[in-house]
């Protein structure tokens, strides 16, 4: 072999050397038809946002048609806004001893840059706010502002694993923009990498770590390990459903309180251009705490949401 | 528009060096014959393949002509000229050889000293790789490019002009293409091997210092779904329901103590 296939690579490598890089395809009904590009629309972005060279039927030959993406050194500053409805069936309740279903209007508003910093590390600057409002009148409408400022590298004689270590700020209000109910202030390190990619079908996975130093009220301080896996299938150009899961441990530093928290969403997502997206959504979500008051759990809870959302972006 | 192969001596003939699954042969206007390995193609031949057949072809220069699955591939001899019709092939020339000009309908691509792999299939994609080398490509519409190594063209067979040329992971795409899977084709040229490896190692430094960026790296921390903040669609429940929910009852738990 000209090079070393590395283990990470190997499942690449093996899905061509079987020909199912052309058969999937078939498999699927794609039958590769070529959209009908104007002549300013011919470079290959194939997929909005995910430089991918579109799939043909000799790809089994060719082989996998991985995009370098040149940089420029120009570096936008990204604005993004979503808003979405959904639907409950376990909305947190400020008053009743159960949970139970509502509607839920949910906005985020998020600015971030990545400049190069050297050498291939890149800084990673963010900052964001969530608002989520419920149309029971006693349930906990909140705010959540992210801050965080990092920096991420490629490593690139690891297959292409990417490095990340960053600082976060967090505050949770609730209703009121000045009071804050809870922070913050912890470090989140780890690693992530694309696991197989094949055309149309990308599965990514990481693993982090986040130490917390401080947290209000007290109870809350916890350090945190999470394992995210997220499968991309695109449908056609521009239409694509994520299917992910986060599974993360927490461990707080009082009350000998561990709580095992499992997120799991199916998102159907339309790139309508290149700056518009409309998602349809199914998650669910649970929470194992092993924090007790007698036989009454604080902190148990399972949902399933299901809603419509829209979301804008920009760079400059 | 051609340059390079225009002074060098023809290819008259060539010999099918390896043949995988179902491969045939048509001269003139013969009817298409099963070929078999050492079959000499003289005149105008058209190699078929079917599904999960490949090809290989080998002039008298060295001149190597890998054909993919599904592909109708013709050769004159007495020139330089290649042809095909659909499906892909993968073409290496050595340095001192005469080049060589590969036509499609709409596509002319001429090389000297080059590896390149290339699919053509009408209605669909046109896929022009430059592994080493330099090619120059020309459409029938007068627009023309060139392509350097470690890039690649994608666009529709019948576009007005050339899209710019994408920089392309050649270590990735050595590893899984069949047109180079050394258990079925021996090992290309060394210079040729040499040059391709040189490529992806300047592709693998661009990478260490950020002037090259795989593309399907998503956000940091930020995969779909997971941006490092628990609770799902309604905020971080394990902090809301510690800080604003009374205690809660299990619902599988008696309400009553034992």
């Amino acid at each position: 072999m000209l090079f070393k296939i590395t283990t990470l690579s190997l499942i690449g490598a093996l899905a061509a050397q079987a020909d199912i890089l052309t058969s999937t395809q078939r498999f699927f009904g794609m039958g590769g038809q070529a959209p009908s590009y104007t002549e300013d629309e011919q470079e290959p972005r194939a997929t909005y946002g995910l430089a991918q060279i579109p799939y043909s039927d000799a790809d089994s030959d060719l082989g996998i048609q991985e995009v370098l993406l040149e940089n420029t050194g120009n570096d936008p500053i990204l604005f993004y806004f979503s808003t979405s409805i959904l639907r409950t069936d376990s909305a947190p309740s400020a008053s009743a001893p159960t949970d139970e279903s509502s509607w839920i209007s949910a906005s985020r508003m998020s600015l971030s840059w990545r400049p190069q910093l050297f050498h291939g590390w890149f800084a990673d600057l963010g900052v964001g706010e969530d608002v989520y409002r419920y149309d029971r009148a006693d349930s906990a409408d909140n705010e959540n502002f992210n801050l965080r400022a990092g920096v991420y590298k490629n490593l690139a004689d690891f297959d292409d694993t990417v490095f990340f270590a960053r600082y976060e700020y967090q505050r949770i209000t609730f209703g009121s923009l000045q009071d804050g109910n809870y922070n913050a202030q912890r470090i989140r390190t780890g690693l992530q990498k694309t696991l197989w990619a094949i055309p149309r079908h990308q599965l990514t996975g990481s693993l982090s770590g986040a130490y917390e130093w401080s947290a209000r009220p007290d109870t809350l301080e916890r350090n945190e390990l999470g394992v995210d896996l997220a499968y991309r299938y695109s449908i056609v150009d521009n239409i694509y459903t994520v299917l992910s899961t986060r599974v993360s441990s927490y461990d707080y530093d009082q009350g000998d309180r561990e709580d095992l928290t499992l997120g799991a969403m199916l998102e159907l997502i339309w790139q309508i251009s290149p700056n518009v997206m409309a998602t349809a959504s199914v998650s669910f979500d649970k929470n194992d705490s092993d924090s007790t008051v007698g036989l009454a759990a604080l902190n148990d809870y399972e949902a399933w949401s299901a809603g419509l959302g829209l979301g804008l972006n920009w760079s400059f | 528009m051609v340059v390079g192969a225009a002074h060098a001596a023809p290819l008259n003939s060539a010999i099918m060096t390896k043949k995988i699954n179902d491969v045939r042969i048509s001269e003139s206007s013969k009817e298409a014959r099963t070929a078999a390995e050492g079959d000499r193609l003289t005149g105008s031949s058209t190699v078929l393949t079917g599904r999960r057949s490949r090809a290989e072809l080998t002039f008298p220069d060295k001149t190597i002509t890998r054909i993919g699955a599904n592909a109708a591939f013709r050769f004159s001899s007495g020139s330089r000229d290649m042809e095909i019709t659909q499906g892909s092939f993968l073409l290496q020339v050595p340095k001192n050889a005469g080049g060589a000009t590969i036509r499609t309908a709409t596509v002319t691509a001429a090389i000297t000293g080059t590896t390149t792999m290339m699919e053509y299939n009408p209605g669909e994609w046109m896929k022009f790789i430059c592994l080493e080398g330099t090619a120059k490509l020309s459409n029938t519409k007068g627009d023309k490019i060139v392509v350097p190594p470690g890039t690649m063209i994608v666009m529709p067979p019948d576009a007005a002009r050339f899209p710019r040329p994408v920089v392309v992971n050649i270590k990735k795409l050595v590893m899984t293409s069949l047109l180079l899977d050394e258990a079925s084709f021996d090992a290309l040229d060394e210079a040729a091997l040499a040059a391709i490896t040189q490529t992806a190692l300047d592709q693998l430094g661009a990478k260490r210092d950020g002037s090259l960026i795989p593309g399907y790296i998503v956000e940091p921390g930020q995969l779909p779904g997971g941006d490092g903040s628990p609770g799902g669609p309604g905020g971080d429940r394990t902090v809301i329901d510690t800080v604003v929910t009374p205690p809660r009852t299990r619902p599988h738990d008696s309400p009553f103590p034992d």
